[in-house]
């Protein structure tokens, strides 16, 4: 595959006079899953919404695909790269079915390029969505909505996904299938960077842990390599890093009560 | 399912399509004078002008005289104007994402009738000619929909509870200048006074055709927007995550209904109300999908004020009610229903 699909360098985004992203720069591959990571307040949704051209960075470039996702017209951006978080209440009673059509809303003639995708079945189906096709959505839960948004960005079939808390309100089984959309998307080409608290899911899912804080990257590792002192250094806690008993993969554990 | 609500929405537009043939023969035969369907059917095949040959008996004329003159200018501007205030209602529901905007809440209305009556009073009307009329309108919609539109807005956000406050100090600052406008300008008050009340009396072919020019091609414009306006109502950072060119179709939209409403506003003043029941109703029936909540809430829209009118002015014979009294009438309670349900909701 080509290099990098997404290339983020000394980025600068300022709101509100203040400083939120100060010199970040990092690259991701096609096919790559990259988990920002850090405590609240570091950047990590701005760091996702100036990739997906809603916020305009102060200074630095963000390239997707090569191109400068903030000034490509709405349909090639919409082919390129979408963002997935959370979305004010809904206002009308569209059905589930409804809604993720509406990952197509921009259609126009497909790129003979692009990857085949996914049809409006098999998106609904990816988020066990199919029993609740002709539910209104104003009747759903949380968790569920948030299904039904990620199944619309899946139907949108970008190249770059950027993923807000993804599994912020789904259970340890959708937390699962979200885990398994993620591994899907990377087998097929496609570029995730995720916004996840959970740090052994991060582990899990991720091939690299962005870890961030206070507007600067300050660690890029692999689950691999991940130490206590990373953990330390941009949380303030002091955890283990233990192997998993029955996986063998890194699992991060707190230990009870104690602060660093 | 997506089959099924075709088919339903289908069924549902032909209703709609009989209603407003219903409504339309209604609004032709009933009034002061009640005329036989026959009659009607006669003079409408005859043309304008009409009493024809030699032996057209003198009911005939007169016959033909109320229906080309009066009612029949009447009910189009009905038609067009309620088609154009519920479309208009459908869009700025969508875009605020709120249930209860429509144009007269949002002071859009209002707008366009300061514009008329400074039209009226300042004589801008008559020295450019009837079409201006509306393009006055059309400035005073605009400004006050930008004027609700701004106060309402906060990085980026518009807050409901906000949206409505504004929209209502913006009316009440807008009634308050045309009372004062209406006080310096004393001999025109009568003109002025048919404006803010909204009535249909003043129908008259060259009223229907400039309104039909400026919302026609509105509506138009607005339902090719209609699934931008889906993504919309969603908000607007999710729909410039799907794909959505959010500023430009924000102003698009923006900008046509506030024509649509102010092509109508102009001729009768504001007529309130039908720009939030009939989206309100039709959402109800067909679905939130604007595709076909816009061309659905236009049909029904313009059956809704035909049928208002023809109640304005049967309602208490030999006078006439405005027919903004008669909407407020059915659209006031329903207004105040649905913001009970909001708060019920905690929303």
């Amino acid at each position: 595959m080509r290099g990098s699909q997404v290339l983020v360098q000394d980025l600068v985004v300022r709101r509100g006079g203040r400083d939120v992203l100060r010199g970040v720069s990092f690259e991701a591959r096609p096919g790559e899953v990259l988990a920002v990571v850090g405590p609240n307040g570091a950047g990590k949704s701005t760091l996702l919404k100036v990739i997906s051209g809603y916020l305009r960075p102060a200074g630095g470039a963000v390239r997707v695909g090569g191109m400068d996702p903030g000034s490509l017209p709405p349909y090639e951006r919409s082919r390129l790269v979408t963002y997935c978080g959370d979305e004010p209440d809904p206002a009308f009673a569209f059905t589930v079915e409804e809604t993720v059509e509406m990952g197509r809303v921009s259609a126009g003639p497909r790129h003979p390029g692009d990857s085949p995708g996914l049809d409006l079945a098999a998106a609904l189906k990816a988020l066990e969505l199919t029993g609740l096709r002709d539910r209104p959505i104003t009747s759903l839960s949380s968790g569920e909505l948030q299904r039904v948004y990620l199944a619309r960005a899946l139907y949108q079939d970008p190249s770059v996904f950027l993923l807000d808390e993804p599994t912020a309100h789904l259970d340890i089984a959708y937390e699962v299938h979200a885990a398994q959309m993620i591994r899907d998307l990377s087998g097929r080409g496609k570029t995730v960077i995720t916004v996840v608290h959970d740090l052994n899911l991060a582990l899990r899912c991720a091939d690299r842990l962005l870890f961030l804080k206070g507007g600067e990257l300050l660690f890029a590792v692999s689950p691999g390599e991940l130490t206590p002192e990373v953990v330390a250094a941009t949380y303030g806690v002091e955890v283990h890093v233990i192997s998993h008993p029955a996986l063998g993969t890194p699992l991060v554990t707190p230990p009870i009560g104690r602060k660093a | 399912m997506a089959e099924f609500r075709r088919n339903r929405n289908g069924k549902l537009m032909a209703a709609g399509l009989l209603f407003l043939l219903v409504g339309l023969a209604l609004g032709l035969c009933l009034g002061s004078v009640s005329l036989p369907i026959g009659d009607v059917m006669r003079a409408l095949a005859k043309g304008p002008g009409g009493s024809g040959g030699s032996d057209a008996g003198e009911p005939e004329t007169l016959a033909s005289t109320i229906i080309w003159t009066l009612r029949f200018p009447r009910v189009l501007l009905a038609v067009i104007e309620g088609a154009g205030l519920a479309v208009s209602g459908v869009v700025m529901q969508g875009l605020f994402r709120n249930p209860m905007a429509d144009p007269y809440v949002l002071g859009v209305s209002s707008g366009a009738s300061l514009g008329a009556v400074l039209g009226i009073a300042v004589g801008l009307g008559r020295a450019l000619g009837i079409w201006s009329l509306p393009a006055l309108s059309f400035a005073g919609a605009l400004g006050a929909a930008a004027l609700v539109y701004a106060l309402s807005t906060y990085r980026r956000r518009t807050d409901t509870w906000t949206l409505l406050l504004a929209g209502i100090a913006v009316s009440s600052l807008i009634s308050s200048l045309i009372a004062f406008i209406m006080v310096i300008a004393r001999e025109r008050v009568d003109e002025i006074v048919f404006w803010t009340m909204g009535a249909l009396s003043r129908a008259s072919w060259t009223s229907v055709g400039v309104s039909l020019a400026y919302t026609v091609p509105g509506i138009i414009v607005l339902t090719k927007h209609a699934r931008a306006l889906n993504a919309l109502s969603f908000g607007e950072e999710p729909a410039f995550h799907m794909g959505v060119e959010v500023e430009s179709v924000k102003r698009t939209l923006l900008w046509t209904s506030s024509l649509v409403v102010a092509g109508g506003v102009a001729f009768s003043g504001p007529i309130g109300f039908i720009g939030l029941i009939v989206p309100h109703a039709v959402r109800l029936l067909a679905g939130p999908d604007h595709r076909w909540l816009m061309p659905m809430a236009g049909v029904f829209g313009g059956g809704a004020l035909l049928l208002a009118d023809l109640l304005a002015r049967t309602i208490a014979p030999p006078r006439e009610m405005p027919v903004g009294v008669i909407t407020a009438l059915f659209g006031a309670p329903f207004f105040l229903y649905l913001l009970a349900r909001s708060r019920r909701r905690g929303k």
